[in-house]
């Protein structure tokens, strides 16, 4: 295994710099791009989704085959190669040796290696839109037998590609998460004990270790099907009749993979979310100027949430046929978990109280994101109680609900952690103007497509459907609904662009920012560069004395003192520590 | 202050919403008030959660805006604050937990003397079966499973005899007697689905499944597969009629039992029921295996071209050539999908192997579509 | 530019490989658990018997772990080579006997689309075998390190993680050959006999 120091001599050439850079902010950036490109390709076809629900049948291009691939690959694309990509790959390379006082994770080559293997993973997943078939149509949760039995989109190529590419993605996150974890627990300051960690990084730590033990559960689901599909073994497939051909497995239980891809499926929503409420924690505090509400019930409820996130996954399977008695099981745990994580909205609220509160870009995100999260949780509720549960399953009222909870409240997180740190990355500040129209549009425009939404499921319209013709229950206001709906979204996915330009522009025309703009406690905005350089600390690793939330002085020149303050230096109470050179040309 | 005012605004819009939005439950159909009790109570719950939430963030946007010479406080937390609100949102959660399990406890406890039907799902279609005067249902196979026997029916088993098998995508059921659904699947994963029921069930091949429910309104109830299924998911739609006893038992004595199905099953068929049935054979033949998902047989447009006054048309295909459908053309077709593609329709219909007998068949559906 | 303590950076190391190996725990644990389930369903029928062929593997997989500890506390670096020789061999004849063995099994007639036991035997000892090569390319890195003259005391640090390494896909190989094996319905019924 490689050494961390041993790594650290500079990068000479730009291959090596910018390329096959072993540079934990290299690889971050690196990651963040490639996400958020594979991301805006999920969301272009969730665009064509809704033009057929939209306007149904007036795109003749979209058939029910490709409706169907496109759904699919929309919610794969999200759900894994965007948010937890972006999440761990993203913002953990980015923000954990800062915000720890490390050089670099502790395996930097292995890093690399990760993020190279990350994009090997999209490429495959790519070509499955070049393959014979194209991609497969089975739902983002690739249910068997349907997934590969015919009358399902991509079963003879388009299914094993993906299969294929999730392994390869495993890997990657594998890689990535033994970094992660190691480096959080070797390679800290001195004086940065774990209870002095800021929450970002509790919440990627945690979320970490749900990766490394929940991803084995998609693996052995996806070899095991890859395994029915290509050498025609039976562990999913029982015997079947398709399409009036006896087909040869026998014996296997769909409800199996149900209960392998869930065990895997709902830690994974927390491994999105847990970086989430991290960074919303750090950005309240922030740009509230106080220190976060309860650091200690934050950590313990990030902890208690991701050991919970193992016992709650047959919520998912309430009418699936499984064994009726789990469905007690599984309802209690589930609106057990509602507790901590309503506790941590409870605290972000509450750290807003008394506040100072600066309505900056980020600021304006991390509300939006507590007020979506809020009503995407709520709606956690209906589905977690089994049988509110049983009505609702796999109609319009999920699809609200999960868009809500991991596609905009995360989606917010993801925007405000961006802005608030792209000072850091770029050194330089966006344009305010671009980011708050950014902010409206896509806050109001998410409530405008989720919020009804929900109804149409409570109504009873199912999930996954290509059209709702002459149904005599579905009013024809729900097909005006859907495409209002799909004109809103249109124009939220527009508004996207903003954002792109903004931090593309800015990174080449923006005003230098300063080291620490937003004047943060936390450890990573004290490098003695901005953008840091590589080895972060220069000469001298730095010494943490206290939390990172010391905010709310009420005497002195500055209202926080950083973390690297210790108490000698806190009498002159300078927020910048006198040793750490100021940039040249900018006040701070 | 936009923000505050966006907060109240989505506050008070959505609680507005709710009021006037003409997308609600449908009107109940079965016994299960306690399910919509239920959703209620988690209703209010939460929507007192989102508002509060919501307003106090508005207020103390407002509040605590950033003022010059205004520092933030200097609290860490609050611990009696937080256990007391971790007591207060256990209190919400039992309460609408509770209410959720009781009425749950009761949704698994079919009564014994439900009476029993089949849903058996297939890839696009329903089939449903009626234990007959014996009140038991005969034992199924998938490998019993063909043209002329849908349901897989075990011919050897005697309590399979009198079992009714409802032709045609209807079923019905008597107003007011607790009924249990025992359902399967065929092929892949269904769910039978009646909005106005509220209980439903997956059905998994290789598994029975159930649920029961008392049908306490008469009507005709839409019935959806609500489990992705392939292409013909959102084509696989049925009716469920509940009547009084009076019709209920006039509509059962049209019914065919398997035993008398049995003598006049076969591929090959009496000439009899040829004359009478016309293209019947062909007409089973495209239910088993999966046509009607993508092919209408009225006229209305799917993945596939309506085999509505097919025969004898002449057809545009990809690249402009035309053909005329004859006997020639439907037999490449279906044994050969990919040969000849007509245009504006996408190359993916499955190749499934067909016997001789099997394409004559088919080809005499077709032609009786007029 | 020492950022970390030499005593720091062998921990660092060994910490990471200590996560690996529960992750890859996890990995098989969800495997036995799949395995437990299927074997429930009435066609199950048991492996008939063990090749002989996975006793030499299991010698030969335990030898290899031998050998990477004997490198691991060698005293001079001509003592740690042959033990990496040693180790890297008896790896690759253990992947060779797995091989064999499935050769044995085939020879049955007991294919990897035959019965569900059959599936899990290829599918498991596969996966492990995989996780062997995977070990594989570790020890090549160590290799290449041991040619360009690195010092003894990084190689042996390195070895010892091989070792490690070693020792836990010993572990897990018994405990899948135990799984495969023994855990049979039989095995199940007379289990829950005992407890009655």
């Amino acid at each position: 295994m490689a050494y961390a120091t041993d790594h650290l001599h500079e990068p000479q050439s730009w291959w090596t710099k910018y390329v096959w850079s072993q540079d934990h902010k290299v690889i971050a950036v690196q990651y963040t791009i490639t996400a958020i490109v594979v991301g805006l390709l999920g969301m272009v076809l969730s665009d064509l989704m809704r033009l057929q629900l939209g306007f149904p049948g007036r795109f003749a291009f979209i058939d029910p085959a490709r409706y169907y691939q496109f759904i699919t690959m929309h919610g794969m694309i999200m759900v894994i190669y965007l948010l937890t990509a972006l999440f761990l790959g993203g913002f953990g390379n980015y923000l954990i040796p800062l915000m720890l006082g490390a050089r670099d994770m502790v395996f930097p080559y292995m890093n690399m290696l990760s993020y190279w293997t990350y994009l090997l993973a999209v490429l495959i997943l790519l070509a499955s839109f070049f393959v014979p078939g194209g991609p497969t149509g089975a739902g983002w949760t690739l249910y068997p037998p349907q997934a590969i039995l015919p009358g399902t989109p991509g079963v003879e190529w388009g299914i094993v590609v993906m299969l294929v590419s999730l392994v390869v993605f495993i890997v990657a996150t594998t890689m990535g998460g033994l970094n992660y974890v190691t480096t959080v627990l070797q390679a800290r300051a001195q004086g940065m004990t774990l209870m002095r960690m800021p929450l970002s990084v509790w919440g990627i730590f945690v979320a970490t270790i749900l990766a490394l033990l929940a991803f084995p559960a998609l693996f052995v689901s996806g070899v095991m099907m890859l395994f029915d599909k290509a050498l025609g073994t039976s562990f999913f497939m029982p015997a079947v009749v398709s399409m009036g051909q006896h087909l040869g497995h026998k014996g296997g239980s769909p409800l199996l993979f149900q209960h392998l891809f869930w065990f895997f499926g709902h830690p994974e929503v927390y491994i999105v979310a847990l970086p989430a409420f991290g960074i919303i924690s750090d950005l309240v505090s922030v740009h509230a100027r106080k220190c976060i509400f309860g650091y200690r019930m934050m950590v313990w409820a990030i902890v208690i949430i991701g050991g919970l996130s193992f016992v709650v996954w047959a919520h998912h399977m309430y009418v699936s046929g499984m064994h009726p008695l789990f469905g007690f099981f599984f309802a209690t745990t589930t609106l057990i978990i509602a507790v901590p994580t309503a506790l941590k909205v409870y605290n972000w609220t509450l750290t807003l109280w008394r506040g100072d509160i600066h309505l900056t870009v980020p600021m304006l995100f991390a509300i939006g994101f507590i007020s979506t999260f809020v009503i995407g949780g709520l709606t956690g509720l209906f589905l977690g109680n089994v049988s509110v549960d049983i009505p609702l399953s796999n109609t319009y009222f999920v699809v609200a609900h999960f868009h809500m909870v991991m596609g905009v409240s995360p989606v917010l997180a993801v925007f405000g952690g961006l802005y608030h740190w792209y000072p850091k990355v770029s050194g330089r500040l966006y344009n305010d103007t671009l980011g708050r129209l950014h902010f409206w549009i896509t806050f109001v425009g998410t409530y405008l497509i989720f919020f009804p939404m929900h109804y149409l499921g409570i109504l009873g319209m199912p999930r996954r459907y290509y059209a709702y013709e002459n149904y005599a229950f579905i009013p024809q206001s729900a097909q005006t609904l859907n495409a209002f709906i799909t004109v809103m979204a249109l124009i939220v996915g527009v508004a996207q662009l903003l954002f792109i330009y903004n931090l593309a522009w800015s990174t080449f025309k923006g005003p230098r920012a300063g080291p620490n703009p937003w004047r943060a406690a936390s450890l990573e905005w004290y490098t003695p560069d901005t953008p840091p350089k590589h080895g972060n600390w220069g000469p001298a690793l730095p010494v943490v004395f206290r939390g990172p939330y010391d905010y709310g002085h009420q005497e002195g020149a500055s209202d926080f003192i950083a973390q690297n303050i210790g108490p000698e230096q806190q009498e002159e109470a300078p927020a910048v520590p006198a040793a750490i050179p100021v940039p040249r040309g900018e006040p701070t | 202050m936009a923000l505050a005012l966006a907060l109240i605004l989505i506050t008070v819009g959505a609680v507005v919403f709710h009021f006037v939005s003409p997308w609600w439950l449908t009107p109940l159909a079965s016994n299960w008030q306690q399910m919509d009790d239920a959703l209620q109570i988690t209703l209010v719950i939460t929507a007192v959660a989102f508002v509060l939430i919501n307003l106090f963030m508005a207020y103390a946007v407002i509040r605590f805006r950033h003022r010059d010479g205004v520092r933030a406080s200097s609290e860490h937390g609050n611990r009696k604050l937080e256990w007391w609100l971790i007591g207060a949102t256990s209190v919400g959660i039992v309460a609408m937990l509770a209410p959720g399990l009781s009425v749950y406890a009761k949704l698994i406890d079919a009564p014994h003397d439900a009476m029993l039907f089949e849903v058996m799902g297939q890839q696009w279609q329903w089939h449903y079966r009626l234990p007959g005067k014996d009140g038991k249902l005969g034992t199924t196979d998938v490998r019993f499973i063909s043209a002329s026997n849908p349901f897989g029916m075990n011919p050897e088993d005697p309590d399979g005899q009198d079992d009714l098998l409802v032709d045609g995508h209807e079923i019905h059921l008597p107003l007011g007697k607790p009924t249990k659904a025992l359902l399967r699947a065929a092929d892949v994963l269904h769910d039978f689905y009646v909005p106005q029921f509220r209980t439903r069930m997956n059905m998994v091949p290789g598994l029975v499944t159930t649920f029961w429910l008392t049908p306490t309104q008469t009507g005709k109830f839409e019935v959806m597969c609500a489990q992705l299924c392939g292409l013909g998911h959102s084509n696989m739609r049925s009716y469920v009629v509940v009547e009084d006893e009076a019709s209920y038992q006039a509509w059962l004595a049209r019914q065919v039992s398997f035993g008398a199905k049995l003598t006049n099953s076969g591929l090959a068929g009496t000439a009899a029921v040829r004359d009478i049935d016309p293209g019947r054979q062909g007409r089973l033949l495209a239910q088993a295996r999966g046509c009607a998902g993508c092919h209408s047989i009225d006229g209305s447009a799917g993945v596939g071209p309506s085999w509505k006054g097919l025969f004898g048309k002449t057809e545009t295909l990809e690249g402009g050539a035309s053909a005329v459908v004859d006997d020639a053309y439907l037999r490449e077709s279906i044994a050969d999908p990919k040969a000849k593609v007509v245009r504006g329709f996408a190359p993916i219909m499955p190749q499934q192997p067909f016997s001789e007998a099997e394409l004559a068949a088919m080809v005499e559906y077709i032609r009786t579509l007029k | 530019m020492s950022a970390l303590a030499p005593a720091g950076r062998a921990s660092a190391a060994t910490v990471g490989l200590r996560v690996f190996m529960a992750v890859v725990s996890t990995l098989f644990f969800l495997f036995s658990i799949a395995f437990l389930m299927r074997m429930a369903v009435d066609d199950w029928r048991a492996l008939p018997r063990v090749p002989w062929q996975l006793w030499l593997s299991s010698a030969l997989l335990a030898g290899a772990g031998i050998a990477w500890s004997a490198a691991a506390r060698a005293a001079t670096q001509a003592a740690l080579l042959r033990g990496w020789a040693a180790g890297c061999g008896l790896s690759l004849l253990f992947l060779a006997a797995q091989l064999w063995a499935w050769q044995a099994m085939l020879a049955l007639n007991l294919r990897v689309d035959g019965n569900p036991a059959n599936s899990f035997f290829y599918l498991i000892t596969g996966l492990h075998g995989v996780h062997v090569v995977g070990g594989l390319a570790a020890a090549g890195v160590l290799g290449l390190r041991l040619l360009r003259g690195a010092p003894l005391a990084r190689l042996r640090d390195t070895a010892a993680l091989c070792a490690h390494y070693w020792h836990f896909l010993l572990v897990l190989w018994l405990a899948m050959f135990a799984l495969l094996f023994l855990v049979t319905p039989d095995f199940i019924q007379l289990c829950s006999n005992l407890l009655r």
